[in-house]
């Protein structure tokens, strides 16, 4: 069975790949403004939105008004979502008479889900309506995920464009992402998780009496619908707090299979985006080397943890020793490896395991994916957008190297490039070790740990980790639902987010202005394997350099401690 | 100005995603895949008895139990235990449940315990077992019904998952309802 | 200038004594990186006198604070050194200078006897034959031979004179011969050498923007590794175990990239310094760098990639005329032309008649036609005879007045020279032409090898010439040129840069005329021949003293050898924290955490041998660069990924894996001495 089960990882990285191919092209005509398949039906949605917001589609921004804009739609998708988590109990849609959020828990989830991040610090079954799931949850699954593919749009294009300071419109290019790229596939994945056994109703609490006259109480909702987006958007917040562990939210190895690529899907597709908005498909299959050969490399790791016995479970007298504690049966560990490593490297941060539970190694992995910004593929948009990022970092090094002023696609990088660059890419580890840091004196977080010694480091530097980089998941020990991890946790996830939007938008504003250079042979052409090298190399250099005592005390110290066992 | 934009629009997509595209998945949700729409709900004598999907509470040895649930099989709610690989924790809760299948399955001191079944699952709802998790429980189960174990042990291998893609497991509510049929006389 | 060995006793001593200055911490402000080492050290010293003080055992933090105040001064050093070689080749430039009188005349017409450093710009001194000229200035008035020997140290005298593309002179050099006016262009402090100076002077540097970038790179690493080392003790202390500022300080040194930080400065001056001593004055440091994007350079034809003046090599009878004839006609109709194609007619049909020099003498009662705009011809009227030499059509106009006409076989001769790139001058005698002269642009030597230089370097040549495009096309050919612009008026120049830049290319230009300035004032990098106007040079970034337009090699050079040593650099210095990862972060918990040993992979003998080995390794590894970074990586002409390869092989997989069997090394020395 095994061997069929390592077969079906195989066959959904390259299903995923195959499919994320013509999709990117599709993407990047449809950010062009081009005519593709869907316009029949969703170019008169489109219209019919300009006309209704008042937005003119050829009114062209420079990088401070788009940013200006994306700002203001964040913070008003963020009073709205709070308002309304505020005052939950009297909407309409509230079957199980749950109560309204608590303030720092609604400014946590607010945060959360406005970022893009969905670290949910309470158990959204038990605590939220389907009226704040409908309206306001599953709404900023579509508009964040939407906001970041602008963003790394918009980067894109100023790599594109020469000698001009216009970037693009922020509301055409949100209002397109929603419309050309997110609800289309969402839909679809929606109907075909339905039928895999993921309910669909509008909010229905059954009561069951099971065989041996137990009552149990069953909950179902609006499940699919949220479910498809959260997957493809880089969102990851369940319906349940189980997330892709419950059956209810993946029923299947099937339905297991189709989120694992939608997890990977836009990410990877935006490669292909980026390749045919520059004009160069060379350049985003080295992009997509860079990328899968980290993916691999972390994948073989946390496989590989995952499917050696755990001593505590062998000594114990378990057959196998395999580590089954907070997996599934149905996917089995090859599969719950692969889905681990895949949200963590796309900022995702759904689970279809219990991430606190799973081996050392694969912690150490799978924090070590979310510290490196979350470009191996990474969150939709704004994974490219940190990539480029790094490939500015990794090409400035590489252009002095060969005695030319930097260049990274024909664009000169000047001081500009680099101070983005910094803070998009360097700032959020500092603040992810600050703010471990302060919960390591604060008495209130040290409570909220499940473990002692370097497991219980591990709890709180997962949980910085993956609201800084906007990831969402969790070492489910650590209780979260703390004033304190709600609000540093806000601070966090804003942090993380706008230092790799605001660089981003920057740098695209910098770049669009500049004069592009005659495409000659002199400079390093981001196909050749020597940039392919310099970029992974600064990626890795870069998380290994900052993290590696925190990784070294956290899971590589357990790894060996578990190895002694 | 841009403030009126973005909330105009931000109400245009409120309405496009968080009703119309609701609305539309569970129409043809509803429309196409009731059963699995509404919680592949299982019911017996007009009465909902579980769903398909979701683990509930068993006792051994007449019936199959599931993995360990670190929610006590409350579907109000989900999760895993979150115990590390490593914790204190989890040896306690591996022992406890060795001990205890030891006991429930009548097996030998020397016998070893499949690792599903004495590990608490993700979501603490898992509805399956795998085959040789159910095989342990076989015994007990044709002990308790009186009846052959390899009557059992064909029940077991017919409910199997026959795919070579994935973990040969069971179902055990569809397990334990079959049970009932074929051998309703164990019912008390 | 003596190509001496800077590296003097003299040098290193200031150098030395340099390093202990620039620990003020007002002047390691510039540099940040080296101002944390310094702090860090600080602290580490006062931790150490308090131990002592207090009685308890300190060794282990004297040697480490030791080393860290080493760590400062290395750095220091590089800086100090790189600044003194400069400074040294500058004041030698200097000192001719500042003894000089200088000649002043006063508004009042009277001169006054002034010392040089009191001139200002717009003074206007006399300078006679044996004097120095005491300041950078315009020839306003005279000719004169002048020794630039002291500046360029080219021993052959090189002619100067008002008007014209050669009337600047630089303070310092020598009048040998002649009697200058000059107008003063430079006041103290601005002359070229004080710019220079200012270039290789640390404090007064203007910081290039890729130096910026990669100091933004450098702080925000030094940044990220400050957290890293102050979050480390918190995050032990969750574990119990608590580490010692001593070892946290040593983390922190090592981590930082204080080897590119340290000498960072010193690359950046040697590079000036090299410049110097390549006789380019560089005027900014921005275009230094920018000279190694350069992707194409604009170069006039004359004096770039011809000899200044184009000669004559070859005179072709027409039918029925006498060779000797025609010879002696030129000789006579050039005899008081003093143009350079003149004087080439003349010597080239002396030789071909076989005369001395000393034997021609101007016929008796002839009269010379001199050439005028008008006219466009010269000669001489000599015993009745009319002869003249002229473009063709001012000849054929002359001609036919006389009643005369063309041969053929002239028409076929002028057709068939201009074609091979040479200029026709007809020259005729009465209503008859008589022949052809063949006007020759002369290559400069070695020019086609220079040219496939830059070739090789990326570089595209563009000839500008004032000459028609068959013209040009033929001497492009011949001297391997990439591409011409024919028929360029002086405008030309500047609109053709224009385009190029639009187009994302960086232009280089080098020139030397009043009408070049603009153009060299776009240029991304423009060099002005020394010998050049003052506006030329003024508007240029650049000043070649030896006026040797090839010396853009060089300078392309030097700049791409600074920005790869500061990548290389960079990168070693980065790949190096991999090794003193592994060589601290066990050794700060192998009390606590046995199993994290594995991580040892050195077997470092004790964690404090482990930390001071790293601590000595970083500091030793400044001063064991410092000769790489002031001579700079060489540079050879490759493709860029290969060159990437190598250079990613070299400094970053070897700064990957040297310090691990350096700091093994250091360790086995520390642990055999007894220092810890």
């Amino acid at each position: 069975m095994i061997a069929g089960e390592l077969m079906v990882v195989a066959l959904i990285i390259f299903a995923t790949i195959a499919c994320a191919y013509p999709f990117g092209i599709y993407m990047a005509k449809v950010f062009g403004g081009e005519k593709t398949f869907m316009s029949k039906v969703m170019r008169p949605v489109e219209n019919f939105f300009y006309k209704f917001a008042g937005i003119k589609e050829n009114d062209k921004q420079n990088w401070k008004q788009y940013l200006k804009s994306f700002v203001l739609f964040f913070g008003l998708g963020f009073v709205i979502l709070f308002a309304i988590l505020s005052v939950q109990k009297w909407l309409p849609m509230n079957p199980s008479g749950f109560g309204n959020i608590r303030w720092d828990t609604g400014l946590n989830i607010a945060t959360s889900f406005c970022t893009n991040t969905n670290w949910q610090s309470v158990s959204f079954e038990a605590s939220l309506t389907p009226f704040s799931q409908m309206i306001g949850i599953a709404v900023q699954n579509f508009v964040s995920a939407a906001a970041g593919l602008a963003v790394g749009v918009a980067l894109v294009r100023g790599f594109a464009r020469k000698n001009t300071d216009k970037i693009g419109n922020f509301w055409v290019d949100l209002t397109r992402g929603v419309l050309y790229v997110l609800v289309p596939i969402s839909l679809v994945v929606a109907i075909f998780l339905v039928w895999q056994g993921v309910p669909q109703t509008l909010g229905n609490t059954i009561q069951a009496t099971t065989i041996q006259g137990q009552s149990q109480t069953i909950i179902t909702g609006p499940v699919a619908s949220q479910v498809s987006i959260k997957m493809l958007g880089s969102n990851g917040g369940g319906y349940f707090n189980a997330n892709g562990a419950h059956p209810f939210e993946n029923p299947t190895p099937l339905s297991n299979a189709i989120q694992t690529m939608a997890i990977l899907f836009i990410p990877m597709s935006l490669l292909f985006t980026f390749g045919k908005m520059i004009g160069d498909m060379k350049k985003a299959w080295s992009l997509f080397f860079v990328c899968i050969f980290l993916f691999v490399i972390g994948l073989s790791i946390t496989m590989y943890a995952e499917m050696s016995p755990n001593p505590v479970l062998r000594n114990a007298g378990v057959a196998s020793g395999l580590n089954m504690e907070g997996k599934e049966m149905r996917f089995g560990i090859p599969s719950s490896a692969l889905w681990g490593q895949s949200t963590t490297v796309v900022s995702n941060g759904s689970v279809n395991g219990m991430h606190d539970s799973f081996m050392p190694l694969s912690g150490l992995v799978y924090i070590f994916n979310m510290i490196t910004g979350e470009v191996i593929f990474g969150g939709v948009g704004v994974g490219l957008a940190s990539l480029l990022l790094y490939s500015i970092l990794a090409m400035f090094i590489a252009g002095l190297m060969i005695g030319k002023t930097p260049e990274l696609l024909r664009k000169k990088l000047g001081v500009n490039e680099m101070v983005w660059a910094c803070v998009g890419l360097l700032t959020p580890c500092i603040v992810v070790l600050i703010l471990t840091a302060i919960g390591f004196v604060t008495p209130s977080a040290l409570s909220s740990l499940s473990a002692k010694g370097s497991h219980g480091f591990s709890q709180l530097l997962y949980a910085n980790t993956s609201m800084v980089g906007n990831n969402g998941s969790a070492f489910g020990g650590l209780a979260a639902n703390t004033p304190f991890f709600n609000l540093t946790g806000s601070f966090a996830m804003l942090f993380g987010r706008f230092a790799t939007v605001v660089s981003a938008i920057a740098v695209a504003g910098s770049l669009a202005k500049k004069n592009q250079s005659p495409a000659n042979s002199t400079q390093i052409p981001m196909t050749s394997p020597a940039f392919v090298v310099m970029l992974l190399a600064v990626i890795i250099i870069v998380g290994a350099l900052t993290f590696f005592p925190s990784l070294a005390i956290g899971p590589l110290l357990e790894h060996l401690k578990m190895a002694g066992m | 100005m841009e403030l009126k934009k973005g909330f105009l629009i931000l109400l245009a997509m409120v309405v496009l995603t968080g009703v119309v595209y609701p609305l539309v998945v569970t129409g043809v949700g509803q429309l196409f895949f009731n059963h699995q729409a509404n919680g592949s709900l299982i019911t017996g004598d007009g009465k909902i008895i579980g769903s398909e999907l979701v683990a509930q509470k068993f006792e051994a040895p007449l019936y199959f139990v599931p993995r360990p649930s670190a929610i006590d099989y409350n579907a109000a709610t989900s999760g895993g235990t979150n115990n590390g690989p490593t914790s204190e924790a989890l040896k306690s809760e591996v022992r406890q449940n060795i001990s205890m299948a030891k006991k429930l399955f009548g097996l030998k001191e020397s016998d070893q315990v499949p690792a599903d079944m004495v590990t608490s699952s993700g979501s603490g709802l898992d509805p399956e077992i795998s085959f040789d998790s159910a095989v342990i429980q076989a015994k007990s189960v044709a002990n308790a019904r009186k009846i052959a174990e390899t009557e059992i042990i064909k029940l077991v291998e017919e409910q199997t998952t026959k795919d070579l893609v994935s973990p040969r497991r069971v179902n055990v509510l569809l397990l334990n309802l079959e049970l009932d049929r074929l051998f309703p006389k164990g019912t008390k | 200038m003596a190509k001496k060995s800077l590296f003097t006793g003299e040098i290193v001593k200031t150098a030395i004594l340099g390093s202990f200055v620039r620990l003020n911490p007002a002047s390691l402000w510039r540099n940040p990186v080296m101002l944390i080492v310094f702090v860090v050290s600080s602290i580490v010293t006062v931790q150490m006198f308090y131990l002592a003080v207090t009685g308890q055992s300190f060794g282990f933090e004297l040697q480490i604070s030791i080393w860290l105040w080493f760590t400062v001064l290395f750095a220091n050093f590089a800086e100090a050194l790189a600044e003194g070689r400069g400074n040294a080749q500058a004041q030698s430039l200097r000192t001719n200078r500042s003894n000089t009188i200088a000649n002043k005349i006063e508004h009042d017409g009277s001169i006054k006897t002034v010392s040089a450093t009191t001139l200002k710009k717009d003074d206007i001194v006399i300078v006679s034959e044996g004097e120095i000229i005491p300041s950078d200035g315009d020839i306003v008035h005279g000719v004169a031979l002048i020794d630039e020997s002291a500046i360029t140290g080219e021993s052959a005298p090189v002619v100067r004179e008002s008007g014209g593309d050669r009337c600047g002179v630089t303070g310092g050099t020598r009048v040998l011969s002649g009697k200058l006016e000059i107008r003063i262009t430079a006041g103290q402090g601005e002359t070229f050498i004080d710019h220079m100076i200012s270039m290789v002077e640390g404090a007064k540097r203007m910081k290039t923007p890729n130096e910026i970038a990669l100091e933004i790179l450098l702080i925000a690493l030094t940044s990220v590794f400050l957290c890293v080392t102050v979050t480390l003790p918190v995050f032990s202390n969750f574990f119990g175990t608590q580490i010692p500022v001593v070892i946290l300080a040593s983390l922190l040194v090592c981590l930082m990239p204080t080897t590119i930080g340290g000498l960072l400065p010193a690359i950046g001056i040697a590079g000036m310094d090299r410049l110097l001593s390549r006789n380019v004055i560089a005027l900014s440091g921005r275009a230094v760098e920018a000279s190694g994007d350069v992707d194409v350079v604009l170069l006039d034809k004359t004096g770039t990639i011809t000899l200044g003046n184009r000669q004559a090599v070859e005179l072709i009878p027409v039918d029925g005329v006498d060779e000797r004839h025609l010879f002696r006609c030129a000789l006579l109709s050039s005899l008081a032309d003093d143009t350079p194609e003149g004087r080439s007619i003349l010597s080239l049909s002396k030789e071909k008649l076989g005369i001395k020099g000393r034997d021609i003498k101007a016929p008796e009662l002839a009269t010379f036609v001199p050439y005028t705009a008008e006219n466009r011809m010269s000669g001489i009227d000599v015993e009745g005879r009319k002869i003249r030499k002229g473009a063709f059509d001012a000849i054929e106009q002359f001609v036919h007045s006389l009643g005369g006409s063309i041969p053929n076989k002239a028409r076929i001769a002028v057709d068939s020279i201009a074609k091979n790139g040479g200029t026709p001058l007809v020259v005729s005698e009465g209503p008859d032409v008589i022949g052809v002269v063949n006007l020759k642009d002369i290559l400069k030597e070695n020019i086609g090898h220079r040219l496939s230089q830059l070739r090789k370097l990326g570089i595209v040549s563009v000839m500008i010439t004032g000459d028609n495009p068959l013209t040009a096309a033929a001497i492009a050919a011949e001297a391997g040129i990439d591409d011409f612009i024919a028929q360029a008026r002086p405008e030309t120049k500047l609109a053709s840069i224009k385009k190029y830049q639009e187009d994302g290319h960086l232009v280089a230009m080098i020139g030397d005329g009043t009408n070049d300035a603009p153009a060299l004032a776009q240029a991304d990098v423009g060099v002005a021949m020394n010998a050049g106007t003052q506006s030329a040079r003024e508007a240029a970034n650049m000043v070649d003293l030896d006026s040797n337009p090839s010396k853009l090699l060089d300078i392309v050079e030097t700049g791409k050898q600074i920005l790869i040593t500061r990548g290389a650099l960079t990168t070693f210095s980065i790949a190096n924290d991999v090794a003193k990862y592994f060589a601290i972060i066990p050794a700060i918990f192998a009390a606590t955490f046995p199993e994290l040993g594995i991580l040892n992979i050195m077997h470092l003998a004790t964690p404090h041998s482990a930390i001071l080995s790293s601590v000595i390794f970083n500091a030793i590894i400044i001063p064991t660069l410092i000769p790489l970074a002031l001579k700079g990586i060489s540079y050879k002409a490759m493709t860029a990924q290969k060159m990437l390869l190598v250079n990613i092989f070299v400094f970053g997989l070897g700064g990957l894996l040297l310090p691990f069997v350096s700091i093994k090394l250091i360790d086995m020395i520390v642990v055999a001495l007894g220092l810890v």
